[in-house]
């Protein structure tokens, strides 16, 4: 991560993508079981990816994406564990961090091109 | 390099990337559906109302499917009720205690094919006979619910004169009784290595009406095909709510308001019809699904499909919280890994992932499934699970 960015910058966002996950799980269970519940997290992601990429400039943009990132695993990690690990875990959590994965790039992406067309 | 061209670089690379995550992703998503989830439910075209099913008939179709039934079991708290059909057609009901000695004993003699003589025996004592009322189509699930009631009768059956109570026959002017609502589980076999079990639990889920949380009383029946479980449904009383999952051939789920068409609930749903209702979607989807197998040319999914069955559940039907991938190319991985960890002893467990050295077995599994999701559905077909 670069050093323009600040420690509670990135622990925000890394608070904010484990929050999202946390808060999505409480509200309508483990997202990985249903197409609604995919599509539903994954927006999610990538709406805020996007804020989080358009609310500020710089080059730490990715950091913070990353963050967003880590975030998102580490709750589904804590919400998969919480509920009680399949007899497939480790798969679940690496398709967790795919799909999350691709939602928060595309979001970032998307933001940082709004900034820039905007600015 | 300059900055702005790497910045171009670094943006093709990742947008590159996004665009080749997302055909994937696209096609899992429209290849996947959740078990029992507000979309799949199934659409009833308005038709003229049903004739009232009266007590006792649940119409052509039902018999037909129960008439296949060869054995059911009933548990109840106190004994056990066996039913069989033998090869006239005739039923008899064995109960036994919970110490496995036989208590009473019921058959249903065919007289022709209006009329039935119905005989309760209980050994070294009581015989009653008594005739089949008109209108009721014996079953063997009301054979033994008609034992049990016998046999919770006996002590005033020796002297009292007999009457229908709707389906039961009792002592004239004993309080009503449902048997049904004390039966604990009920088993049924069919022919062609069928069977299903119901039981009645209280269980927690996602009301299908309120989208919250709601606790009451449910009935399970998992259905299942040479002791391998192939599907299952569920009845809520409380939501009046049918819900049924049978990976690869149907499901969805149907309440009061969709059935209004129709009539709404014009029967009470109870453990004997869960299982014939099992028997019906499999025997029904899977006829709709071979005509349709020989009506085109078999996709690569359905080919799949018919290559994964029978399927086994380790602990839940499919991919343990990836069931959005239940209808995918990823399913026979799951299945095939939870056979897998079945087979073992001592039994695999989420903990096999990270102690890997608790067991070479479960290891396998393990690195055979992530082989699979990773290739999937060829490393399926070309290899064996250990």
């Amino acid at each position: 991560m670069s050093s323009d960015a600040p420690f509670v910058n990135r622990f925000s966002a890394f608070a904010s993508g484990f929050l999202a996950v946390v808060l999505l799980q409480a509200g309508w269970g483990w997202w990985l079981n249903s197409g609604r519940g995919v599509l539903r997290t994954s927006l999610v992601l990538l709406v805020w990816s996007m804020v989080v990429a358009a609310a500020r400039q710089g080059s730490n943009r990715w950091d913070r994406a990353l963050a967003i990132w880590l975030g998102a695993i580490s709750g589904s990690m804590a919400a998969l564990f919480w509920i009680g690990p399949g007899t497939i875990w480790p798969i679940v959590l690496t398709m967790a961090a795919a799909i999350s994965g691709v939602a928060v790039i595309a979001g970032t992406l998307v933001g940082a091109s709004a900034r820039s067309l905007w600015h | 390099m300059s900055v702005p061209r790497k910045k171009k670089c670094a943006v093709v690379v990742v947008f590159t990337l996004v665009v080749g995550s997302a055909g994937p992703t696209w096609r899992l998503l429209a290849q996947s559906r959740w078990t029992i989830s507000p979309e799949p439910v199934q659409t009833l075209k308005a038709r003229p109302a049903p004739p009232a099913v009266t007590s006792g008939d649940r119409g052509a179709t039902y018999h037909a499917l129960e008439n296949q039934a060869i054995r059911v079991v009933t548990e109840f708290a106190d004994v056990t009720a066996v039913a069989q059909r033998g090869p006239d057609g005739e039923l008899s009901t064995e109960l036994k205690d919970l110490a496995g000695n036989e208590v009473a004993t019921f058959r249903v003699h065919r007289v022709d094919a209006d009329n039935d003589s119905l005989e309760f025996v209980v050994p070294g004592g009581l015989t009653r006979h008594a005739t089949r009322r008109k209108g009721l189509r014996p079953t063997l699930d009301w054979s033994n619910e008609q034992a049990y009631s016998f046999w919770k009768d006996q002590a005033s059956l020796e002297s009292a004169t007999l009457e229908w109570q709707d389906m039961l026959i009792r002592p004239a002017g004993a309080r009503r009784r449902n048997p049904g609502s004390d039966a604990l589980q009920t088993d049924t076999e069919w022919t062609g290595g069928f069977s299903a079990t119901v039981i009645r639990k209280v269980g927690t889920h996602t009301s299908y009406i309120t989208k919250q949380a709601t606790t009451g009383v449910v009935f399970i029946s998992a259905f299942k095909r040479d002791g391998v479980e192939i599907g299952f449904s569920q009845w809520w009383p409380q939501e009046q709510t049918f819900a049924w999952s049978f990976p690869g051939l149907t499901d969805g789920y149907v309440d009061a308001s969709r059935l209004q068409p129709n009539g709404g609930w014009t029967f009470a749903p109870d453990m004997a019809w869960l299982n014939t209702q099992n028997l019906a979607f499999q025997q029904f989807h899977a006829q709709a699904s071979f005509r349709g197998a020989l009506s085109r040319p078999q996709g690569w999914l359905e080919r799949i499909e018919s290559f994964i069955a029978p399927t086994l559940i380790a602990n839940e039907p499919g991919c343990d919280y990836l069931h959005w991938l239940d209808q995918s190319i990823f399913r026979p991985c799951c299945d095939s890994h939870d056979r897998c960890y079945e087979k073992q002893e001592p039994a695999c467990g989420w903990s096999s992932w990270w102690m890997w050295w608790s067991s070479w077995q479960c290891t396998m599994c393990n690195m055979w499934v992530a082989y699979c999701f990773t290739t999937a559905p060829g490393s399926h077909v070309l290899h064996r699970f250990p």
